[in-house]
């Protein structure tokens, strides 16, 4: 395994216009599908021992008591796995975005509405992300839990990799309260690639 | 083959539903597995709308569904354990059938966004499905059986707490539950802290201690309490095996409070026995102390008369000398008596007798007690030689004291020793009229006492059953019997110790 995970400043900023291209892409998919003006804040990104992911997830995510948490598996050169979590206010405002009155909106329904985002953010962002690496991404089909806690959250394969790049961003619409992370996170290899990939488009300019 | 063959070819053998259509729901290709999993054949639905065929699919989801795919040119999803189905399909299965429909997981993919084009893929997922319903019935079944389970804890519990006794429960030898006695007992707060804890952790210097030998039965021991501190206690272990796992539940009885009580009970009998010894000292110095003043009186005259001669002094100084011996033998035996043993030591049990009444000498000569021994055998004793004086002068003076009350010309008390099944037999009778029946059973009970508040202190023979017991490991009865002595009928108390050999 490589040890040398980490990202220069370089690829670090490169990384980060590179996001900013992507989810303006989701962004105008987002508004285009719904009718409705949504805004991705600026991506955060950092690079994090697998083994603190939950303590960062902890520190993190602001949600509600009870939140949804749904992941999507990334599958090609840029491989792992988008989370997307929400609490249950704002999936219900999401909901309404999508055209749901109050009587219509049941659990199925909430999670219907948030896979479908999911896969909205995961596929504009990640698809567009890849694009401009030279790559594809095929998508597996999202899934949900509902969580009442992150100490909740499973993972017993985390220790196969090393770090995660996690790549934070802030969904808002411009007429509800909504407020959700989406966090992208992705494997060893895919590092490296990503890394490899960025120098080659520094090179580039 | 060409192109279109291999095409059919996939279409028809794949296992899954293919499906090309429109944003308006408008079907242009339908393959086999559809074909025959709906019984509607491609012809028949070519280029009609899936409403016509499936009129209560969700044309709104559907709809999102077809337009988010062809906007981001990328696949959306129906999930099964969401949406359950797109289409409903009626399963063909006849036995154990969960689902009327079956379970659809469903991916749109784009295919001409200019023609508003997108494939359709439908995979059966109701075996998985049928897998997650049963789980989760399971798993109903098992929160309900969960809720009994605790309320049957919470009972247990309840039973525990309601118990007079500290109460500990061992699983495969670790502690797994206590009650709040037990806790209280021991000095901790949290039944976290005695969880997994083991029987001897609570025993004093036990870690060697065989356990098995005292399963089913109460015995004595010293506990350590979480600070550290001794206490003794009585427990009892019950083993018992459940559902395969071994138990044993630990019932305690803290004796430190009975212990103090036992313990002022010995002290106040020992100063009880100490002022009966001074009483019995002062009987057996009387008539040493008369020979040596005689004596002493007889030299003092002679000389004054100057009739002394060397003989006179002589014998009188021996007879002295032969007192103060006496005397001075007479403090060791009570010194002896006060002391109690340390540890055992082999012994002549007769010898001890002839000590025991050596010391009670000047008692039992005021009264006119004659003392009758018959040993049938030598006996060694391995025990205590003191504490065992002390029980026998206890019955001695008991004796003694039944013939005050009791107007009786000729005082008897025998005293008989044999062995019989492996035990020394010692039988002390008197002929002092016996115990009335209706009291017999109360006289070894502490602070028990038929004589005057002056007399008795009602502790000698609790104390005496006490030594015989606990220190000697004996036992000790009583008895009213009637018997002959020289061809008279006499009635008495008849005490027997037992100590095993």
């Amino acid at each position: 395994m490589n040890t040398q995970i980490t990202l220069t400043e370089d690829q670090q900023d490169c990384l980060q216009e590179l996001m900013n291209i992507a989810y303006g892409s989701a962004t105008a998919a987002i508004s285009s599908i719904l009718d409705a003006f949504a805004t991705l804040s600026v991506p955060q990104i950092s690079v994090i021992d697998t083994h603190s992911l939950k303590s960062h997830l902890l520190d993190n995510i602001k949600v509600e008591n009870s939140h949804f948490i749904s992941s999507q598996t990334l599958n090609g050169k840029i491989a792992g796995e988008c989370l997307f979590v929400i609490g249950e206010q704002s999936s219900i405002n999401m909901a309404k975005e999508f055209g749901f009155e109050n009587d219509e909106i049941t659990q199925n329904e909430l999670c219907d509405v948030i896979l479908e985002i999911t896969n909205i953010l995961s596929s504009a962002t990640i698809s567009k992300l890849a694009d401009e690496m030279g790559t594809a991404v095929s998508f597996s089909p999202p899934h949900i839990h509902i969580l009442n806690s992150i100490e909740n959250f499973d993972n017993q394969y985390l220790d196969k990799y090393q770090k995660v790049i996690i790549i934070k961003t802030q969904l808002n619409f411009e007429n509800q309260n909504i407020n959700a992370e989406l966090l992208i996170l992705t494997t060893d290899d895919s590092i490296v690639f990503i890394r490899d990939m960025l120098d080659r488009i520094i090179e580039e300019f | 083959m060409n192109t279109k063959q291999k095409f059919d070819l996939i279409c028809d053998t794949v296992d899954n539903g293919i499906i090309l259509l429109d944003q308006n729901l408008q079907v242009h290709f339908w393959n086999n597995w559809l074909e025959s999993r709906t019984n509607i054949s491609l012809t028949q639905i070519k280029n009609k709308n899936l409403e016509d065929f499936f009129p209560n699919i969700n044309k709104k989801t559907l709809d999102r569904k077809i337009k988010t795919a062809l906007n981001l040119n990328s696949p959306t999803f129906y999930n099964s354990d969401i949406n359950h189905y797109l289409l409903d399909i009626e399963l063909n299965k006849v036995t154990n059938k969960v689902f009327n429909f079956m379970r659809q997981s469903v991916t749109i993919t784009p295919y001409d966004s200019n023609l508003g084009l997108v494939i359709v893929y439908i995979y059966d997922t109701t075996l998985l499905c049928e897998v997650n319903h049963k789980l989760e019935k399971r798993n109903d079944k098992l929160k309900e059986t969960q809720v009994l389970l605790e309320e049957e804890i919470n009972n247990i519990e309840l039973l525990l707490d309601a118990t007079m006794d500290a109460m500990f429960v061992f699983q495969e030898g670790f502690c797994i539950n206590t009650n709040s006695l037990g806790l209280e007992l021991f000095g901790f707060k949290n039944k976290k802290d005695i969880l997994s804890r083991k029987i001897l952790d609570f025993l004093k210097n036990n870690s060697d201690l065989d356990l098995s030998h005292h399963y089913n039965k109460p015995f004595e021991v010293q506990l350590v309490k979480k600070d550290g501190a001794f206490f003794s206690a009585l427990i009892k272990i019950k083993k018992i095996v459940l559902n395969k796992s071994k138990i044993e539940i630990m019932s305690v009885v803290d004796l430190s409070e009975l212990k103090s009580k036992d313990k002022l009970i010995a002290e106040q009998s020992k100063l009880a026995a100490m002022g009966e010894m001074i009483g019995n000292i002062a009987h057996q110095w009387r008539q040493p102390l008369n020979t040596i003043s005689t004596a002493a009186s007889g030299i003092k005259l002679l000389k004054e008369c100057e009739a002394l001669d060397e003989k006179d002094l002589e014998e009188s100084l021996e007879g002295i000398i032969k007192s103060t011996k006496y005397l001075s033998r007479t403090i060791d035996d009570f010194k002896d008596f006060l002391q109690g043993d340390k540890e055992k030591i082999k012994f002549n049990l007769k010898n001890n007798i002839k000590k025991d009444l050596s010391i009670l000498e000047g008692m039992l000569k005021s009264s006119h007690i004659n003392i009758i021994e018959i040993h049938e055998t030598s006996l060694e004793l391995f025990s205590y030689d003191n504490e065992l004086s002390q029980a026998i002068i206890n019955i001695l003076s008991n004796a003694n004291d039944a013939f005050k009350d009791k107007h009786i010309s000729d005082k008897y008390i025998f005293i008989t020793t044999y062995i019989k099944n492996n035990h020394a037999v010692i039988e002390i009778k008197d002929n002092a009229g016996g115990v009335p029946s209706s009291i017999i059973n109360k006289i070894f009970e502490p602070y028990f006492t038929t004589k005057h508040k002056s007399l008795g202190t009602g502790l000698g023979l609790y104390m005496t059953q006490q030594i015989i017991k606990q220190n000697i490991n004996g036992q000790i009865t009583v008895e009213n019997t009637k018997f002959l002595h020289n061809h008279e009928k006499f009635e008495g108390a008849c005490f027997t110790i037992q100590i095993p050999l």
